[in-house]
């Protein structure tokens, strides 16, 4: 059965509160999840007091701020700060997003930050994504030509139309977020391909220059990879490009009922 | 084990297509039995077309159940022996559904 308990060790506990040294009023905490595989303990929620008249206005500069200022130790990926590379993808204020386009002031209150839901957990806000790599690289996501139009070297054209299709595909980052946050990846991630890879997946089905529609369909049309998906729509709602990987999902969906080969 | 999804997946969306005419005229139905006489109720059920639709009623609804209810212990349950079990209980469940209301409906008819 699916298991809907937390084991024993993995059960949060309070951690420590880290006090601000400053003396301003302008203090805002930041919750933190933080775990360690270098000791036993069960994982545990740091409160960080950060002083908000000295820190950028992203949840990202917060992080930073404490990791720079305050504990050393906490770890998390980052790397282009401007919603570009998805490195810095988390749970911020309950919702999977980039942390450096999350403006601190849209957070009421403390701000929780947890890592992305039901990832294993390399450290703190590091997840391990490996499973989702895997699965973008059975979906082949690259164009597919015949070897005599490859070695004829020629220019491979597209119509305004065609190259339009791939608006609001090609623009996403792979930070795994609408993965992470639905239900079905939760329980099936093993063979159900997620709403990331699939809409990576759409994104080469629309390609007018790719020949290898009806093999990627076949590949598709299985009762795990793509029907897992129940129209849940989370993925939609926590995408922080704005695309809409539910939307691509039922466009798969219909090109396999549509596939006659 | 990779099987296709497509038959089933399009089964699910003709077969719930199909109910929404029949759940509505059956809703609409029962509206109307509630006000009638017994030896009414008696004639309106041993009608032919009545007894058809309650037939095609039972067989695309116990279809469409079955389906969505292996969706929801294929979603669930990972044990690949608690899966088949709880599968050959849903068939035996419809099968024996599909045979009281086949029954029910081949009496009615007779009479």
């Amino acid at each position: 059965m699916v298991q809907f308990n937390l084991p024993d060790n993995s059960k949060l506990v309070e951690g420590e509160h880290y006090a601000s040294k400053t003396k301003s009023d302008n203090i805002k905490n930041f919750r933190v999840y933080r775990w360690s595989p270098d000791d036993e303990k069960n994982p545990r929620v740091d409160t960080y007091e950060v002083d908000m008249d000295n820190c950028g206005p992203m949840v990202l500069d917060a992080v930073m701020k404490i990791k720079s200022d305050i504990d050393p130790s906490l770890t998390f990926r980052r790397s282009c700060r401007e919603g570009i590379c998805g490195s810095c993808a988390m749970n911020i204020d309950g919702t999977n997003t980039l942390a450096c386009t999350k403006p601190i002031k849209d957070c009421k209150g403390d701000v929780a930050i947890y890592p992305l839901p039901h990832m294993p957990v390399i450290k703190d806000l590091v997840t391990n994504l490996k499973n989702l790599y895997k699965q973008l690289t059975s979906i082949k996501p690259w164009l597919h030509i015949t070897d005599k139009k490859d070695n004829e070297n020629l220019e491979n054209l597209q119509t305004k139309s065609d190259r339009a299709k791939l608006d609001g595909l090609y623009e996403c980052i792979l930070c795994a977020c609408c993965s992470t946050s639905c239900p079905s990846y939760w329980w099936n991630s093993d063979k159900y391909l997620g709403p990331a890879v699939l809409l990576q997946s759409y994104r080469w089905l629309q390609d007018s220059r790719d020949e290898a529609r009806s093999e990627r369909l076949k590949d598709l049309d299985d009762t795990f990879k793509v029907y897992r998906c129940h129209t849940i729509m989370n993925c939609t709602q926590t995408c922080p490009k704005g695309l809409n990987p539910a939307k691509a999902i039922a466009g798969i969906k219909k090109m396999i009922a549509e596939n006659r080969t | 084990m990779s099987n296709s999804g497509k038959k089933t997946w399009l089964f699910q969306k003709y077969s719930s297509i199909a109910l929404i005419p029949l759940v509505s005229y059956f809703l609409v139905k029962i509206l109307q039995l509630s006000s009638m006489t017994y030896e009414q109720i008696i004639v309106e059920a041993g009608s032919i077309w009545f007894l058809l639709l309650v037939l095609i009623f039972a067989i695309i609804g116990l279809l469409h159940m079955r389906l969505g209810l292996h969706e929801v212990i294929e979603d669930y349950v990972h044990s690949e022996l608690s899966k088949k079990m709880l599968f050959i209980a849903i068939n035996l469940f419809v099968v024996s559904i599909l045979v009281i209301v086949s029954l029910s409906v081949i009496l009615l008819g007779v009479k």
